[in-house]
C-alpha cells in the first residue's frame, strides 16, 4: 500500500516552491550577476572605482542608504519565500476509493475532483529541472477541454507508484461497477491507516523513507546507515540514474521492457523527411534564387524565420527521442522525451480510434506511424502532435509489435494479416472487401485499396495508395455512423460511410463502397456500436 | 447503374412551416448578394462576365426557391430501439445514426422566424465534433417532450467514454 494513496489528505513535495519557481529564479539570479558582472570583476581585482553615472548602487552608497536598501531586498525575499510556502501548505492531494481530490489556491481556493471510472489515463511528466532534483508532475487525464487533474511535485519514486496504485484502483472501480468480484488487493484494504507520517522540508528524506523504493538499475546502495557519506552517495546516484536512463527503464518492475527499439538516426530521418522539409526546400530555394537576382533585402527578412524553421526539427527530435512503448496490466506505456521526460499510461479501454499510416515520402524505407484517438489530451505545452502519436516511425515489424499492445482483444494473427494487406497489395488476397468497378472514377488508382474487414469487435478501414492509412475502430467506442450520398456517386451506385470518433483528427472513412453494401454495412455497424458499447460498459 | 441511396421506414417528418424558414433565408442571401452585385455594377467595368454572373446568379437562386419544399420535406428523423437516425437532402443524402447512449447534450435553439412561426430546433452533441447532427423546424411543444424523451433515453443507455 503506497502511504500517498491511503484516503488521507498529503501536500506535495516540499521541494515544490522552488521546483515551480525555479525557472523564475534562475532568471532573476541571471539578470542581477549579468548587471553587476563588471562591478564584480572590479572588485575582485582591486580595480579603483570607476566613474559610473547615475548608477542606482553608486547612489545608494553615497547616500548612506546601505542598510535601508539590504533590508528592503530581506523583506521582498522574505515574503516570496512565505508566500510561496503558505501556497505549498495550502495544496493538498488525496486519493480515495472514488476519485483523485486536489484542493489549493490561497485566496480563490479551488477544488478539483477526477472519478477514478472517468480517468483517461495517467502520465508522469519530468522537466529537466525536476529531474535533477528528482521530482515530478504526475498528470490525471480525464475527458474535457482543461479538465486534468496536475499533482506537481512528487518526487520521482512516489510519482511512479501512485499511478500505478491509481490505475489499480480505477481498474477495480470499473470491474467493481461491472458487479464481477474484484480480485485486486487494492480496493477496500487499508483505508483506515490512522496517522500520516508528517513531511518535513528536509532534503534528504524527499525520497528514502516514505515510499518503499523498488530496486534501481544501479543497485544503489539500501544499507541503512545513517552516516551522512553513504546516504548522500545514495542519492547522487540516484539523481544520475534518473538522468541518464530514460522513464520507462528507471522503474523496470513497473513496466516490461520496451517492445520497440526506435533509433535515433530513423528518427531523425522521419522528421526530415515530411512535408514540412519540402515547403522548406522550396522557401530555401526561392531566397537563392531571389538573392542571385541581387534582391538582398530578402535575406534579412526572412532568414530569421527560416532558422526558426530549423529549430523546429531539434525541438521535436528532442520531444520523441527516447521512445519507448510497453504493455503492462494498467494500460499501454509510452515514454519520450530527451530532456523533458514524459510517460504516458493509457488504459487499453479507453483508446478510441488506431490509425496506421505511411507517408509517401516513407515509403522507400518501409517505415509507418501509429496514432490513436482518445478522449483526454495530456497538457503540456507543444504536444498536441506528440499526444496522440503512439509509434513516431518505425518499420512493419514494430507496428506488428505495437498493435496488439493498443487492441489486445483482437487475434494477433489476423492484426498482423491486415497491416501486410495495407503494407503489399496483392489484388488476390481478398482480405478486405472490395469497391465496385465504378469506384475507379472517383479514385482511378486506389479504388481496389479502400475496404473494410472485421478483426473481432474492431473494425479495419484501408485507404489510399500515396498517403496509405489502415485505421482500427473498437466498435463499442463508435459515437455515431453517417452514410452520404452525393449527385456523382449516385450516378455510380455508392455511397461515401464515416464512422466518428472522439478525436476528430482521425477519421475513419470508407470514401467508395456500393450502394446497397454501403447501406447493410450502415445498419450493421449501427446495430453492433450500441450492444457492444452497453456489453463495454457493463464489463 | 444509378443506385439512389435509401433506407425504408416510415420516417418522421418536420413541420410543414419549416418551408418558410428555408424560403426567408433564401431571400435573405438574395437580398445580399444582388445588392454586391448592384456594387460590382456601380464600379463600373462590366464585361460579358458580368452578365454571365447575373445569370448563374438568378438560376442559382431560383433553383434553391424551388426545391425549398423539397428540401424541407427531406429532412426526417427515426427513434429506433437504440439509436435516432437522422436523413437529410435531395441531391446530397446524408443518413447519421447516433446511439442515445452517446448523446452528451441537446439543444433546443429558437431564432426569430422560428420563433415567429412556433417552431425550435433541436442539435445533437456527442464526443464525436464530427457528428454535427440537428433536427431542424419542430413544432415547440414536440421539440420538447422530443428533447425530454432523448434525454431520458440516454440517461439509461449512458455508456461510458
Amino acid at each position: 500500500m503506497n502511504p500517498l494513496a491511503d484516503g488521507q489528505w498529503h501536500r506535495m513535495h516540499p521541494a515544490t516552491p522552488l521546483l515551480r519557481g525555479g525557472a523564475f529564479f534562475v532568471a532573476i539570479v541571471a539578470i542581477v550577476f549579468a548587471n553587476l558582472r563588471e562591478r564584480l570583476v572590479d572588485w575582485i581585482a582591486h580595480v579603483p572605482d570607476r566613474a559610473r553615472e547615475g548608477d542606482p548602487i553608486d547612489a545608494i552608497v553615497e547616500h548612506g542608504w546601505v542598510l535601508w536598501a539590504l533590508l528592503g531586498v530581506l523583506v521582498v525575499v522574505a515574503l516570496i519565500i512565505v508566500w510561496y510556502r503558505v501556497t505549498w501548505q495550502m495544496t493538498e492531494f488525496r486519493v480515495t476509493t472514488d476519485a483523485v481530490e486536489l484542493r489549493s489556491g490561497v485566496l480563490n481556493r479551488q477544488n478539483r475532483q477526477a472519478r477514478l471510472d472517468r480517468i483517461q489515463g495517467v502520465n508522469v511528466h519530468r522537466t529537466l529541472f525536476a529531474r535533477v532534483f528528482g521530482a515530478a508532475r504526475l498528470e490525471i487525464v480525464v475527458a474535457g477541454h482543461d479538465a486534468n487533474l496536475s499533482l506537481q511535485y512528487l518526487g520521482s519514486a512516489a510519482a511512479e507508484e501512485l499511478r500505478r496504485e491509481i490505475l489499480g484502483l480505477a481498474g477495480s472501480k470499473r470491474a467493481s461497477a461491472a458487479g464481477l468480484h474484484s480480485a485486486s488487493p487494492v480496493a477496500g484494504a487499508g483505508f483506515e491507516t490512522g496517522a500520516v507520517p508528517e513531511e518535513h522540508g528536509e532534503a534528504a528524506r524527499l525520497e528514502g523513507p516514505q515510499a518503499p523504493r523498488p530496486p534501481q538499475p544501479l543497485e544503489a546502495p539500501v544499507a541503512a546507515s545513517f552516516a551522512p557519506g553513504p546516504q548522500l552517495d545514495a542519492i547522487l546516484r540516484a539523481r544520475a540514474d534518473e538522468l541518464i536512463f530514460s522513464p520507462a527503464d528507471l522503474h523496470p518492475d513497473f513496466a516490461p521492457a520496451s517492445v520497440v527499439k526506435v533509433h535515433p538516426g530513423r528518427l531523425i530521418g522521419s522528421l526530415i523527411l515530411s512535408p514540412f522539409t519540402i515547403v522548406l526546400i522550396a522557401i530555401v530555394v526561392w531566397l537563392v534564387v531571389e538573392v542571385a537576382r541581387g534582391n538582398y533585402i530578402l535575406l534579412v527578412a526572412v532568414i530569421p524565420s527560416v532558422f526558426g524553421m530549423f529549430t523546429g526539427y531539434s525541438r521535436r527530435f528532442g520531444r520523441l527521442a527516447r521512445y519507448t512503448i510497453s504493455g503492462s496490466s494498467d494500460g499501454v506505456r509510452v515514454g519520450y522525451g530527451l530532456l523533458s521526460t514524459s510517460s504516458e499510461t493509457i488504459p487499453t479501454g479507453r483508446i478510441h480510434a488506431v490509425e496506421v499510416v505511411q507517408p509517401l515520402l516513407w515509403r522507400p524505407f518501409g517505415w509507418w506511424a501509429i496514432r490513436i484517438a482518445r478522449a483526454g489530451r495530456a497538457r503540456q505545452r507543444g504536444q498536441a502532435e506528440n499526444a496522440s502519436t503512439i509509434l513516431p516511425v518505425g518499420s512493419l515489424e514494430d507496428v506488428g509489435r505495437v498493435l496488439p499492445l493498443l487492441l489486445p482483444a483482437s487475434d494477433h494473427t489476423d492484426l498482423l494479416a491486415l497491416v501486410h494487406a495495407t503494407a503489399r497489395f496483392r489484388r488476390e488476397a481478398r482480405l478486405f472487401s472490395q469497391a465496385p468497378r465504378a469506384a475507379a472514377w472517383l479514385h482511378p488508382f486506389s479504388w481496389r485499396r479502400v475496404g473494410y474487414a472485421y478483426v473481432g469487435d474492431t473494425l479495419a478501414l484501408r485507404a489510399g495508395l500515396v498517403y496509405r492509412t489502415l485505421d482500427f475502430v473498437p466498435l463499442a467506442r463508435v459515437q455515431s455512423v453517417a452514410i452520404k450520398q452525393g449527385p456523382v456517386r449516385r450516378m455510380l451506385g455508392l455511397v461515401d460511410l464515416a464512422v466518428h470518433v472522439v478525436d476528430v483528427r482521425i477519421r475513419p472513412r470508407l470514401s467508395v463502397i456500393g450502394a446497397p453494401a454501403g447501406a447493410e454495412l450502415f445498419e450493421q455497424l449501427a446495430r453492433s456500436a450500441v450492444m457492444l458499447a452497453s456489453r463495454d460498459s457493463r464489463s | 447503374m444509378a443506385q439512389r441511396l435509401d433506407l425504408d421506414g416510415d420516417w418522421q417528418r418536420v413541420s410543414p412551416k419549416y418551408v418558410w424558414i428555408v424560403i426567408v433565408g433564401s431571400l435573405i442571401a438574395t437580398v445580399v448578394s444582388a445588392a454586391i452585385i448592384a456594387l460590382i455594377w456601380y464600379a463600373g467595368d462590366w464585361a460579358w462576365w458580368g452578365w454571365l454572373l447575373v445569370a448563374a446568379w438568378a438560376i442559382g437562386y431560383g433553383l434553391q426557391l424551388i426545391f425549398a419544399p423539397r428540401r424541407a420535406r427531406a429532412i426526417g428523423y427515426r427513434m429506433r430501439d437504440d439509436d435516432l437516425l437522422i436523413r437529410r437532402g435531395i441531391a446530397w443524402l446524408r443518413f447519421v445514426a447516433v446511439p442515445y447512449g452517446r448523446m452528451q447534450l441537446i439543444d433546443v435553439t429558437r431564432g426569430p422566424i422560428s420563433r415567429a412561426l412556433g417552431l425550435s430546433d433541436l442539435r445533437f452533441v456527442t464526443a464525436s465534433a464530427s457528428s454535427n447532427v440537428s433536427i431542424p423546424g419542430l413544432p415547440a411543444e414536440a421539440a420538447d417532450e422530443l428533447r425530454d424523451r432523448l434525454i431520458g433515453l440516454a440517461e439509461t443507455r449512458r455508456a461510458g467514454l
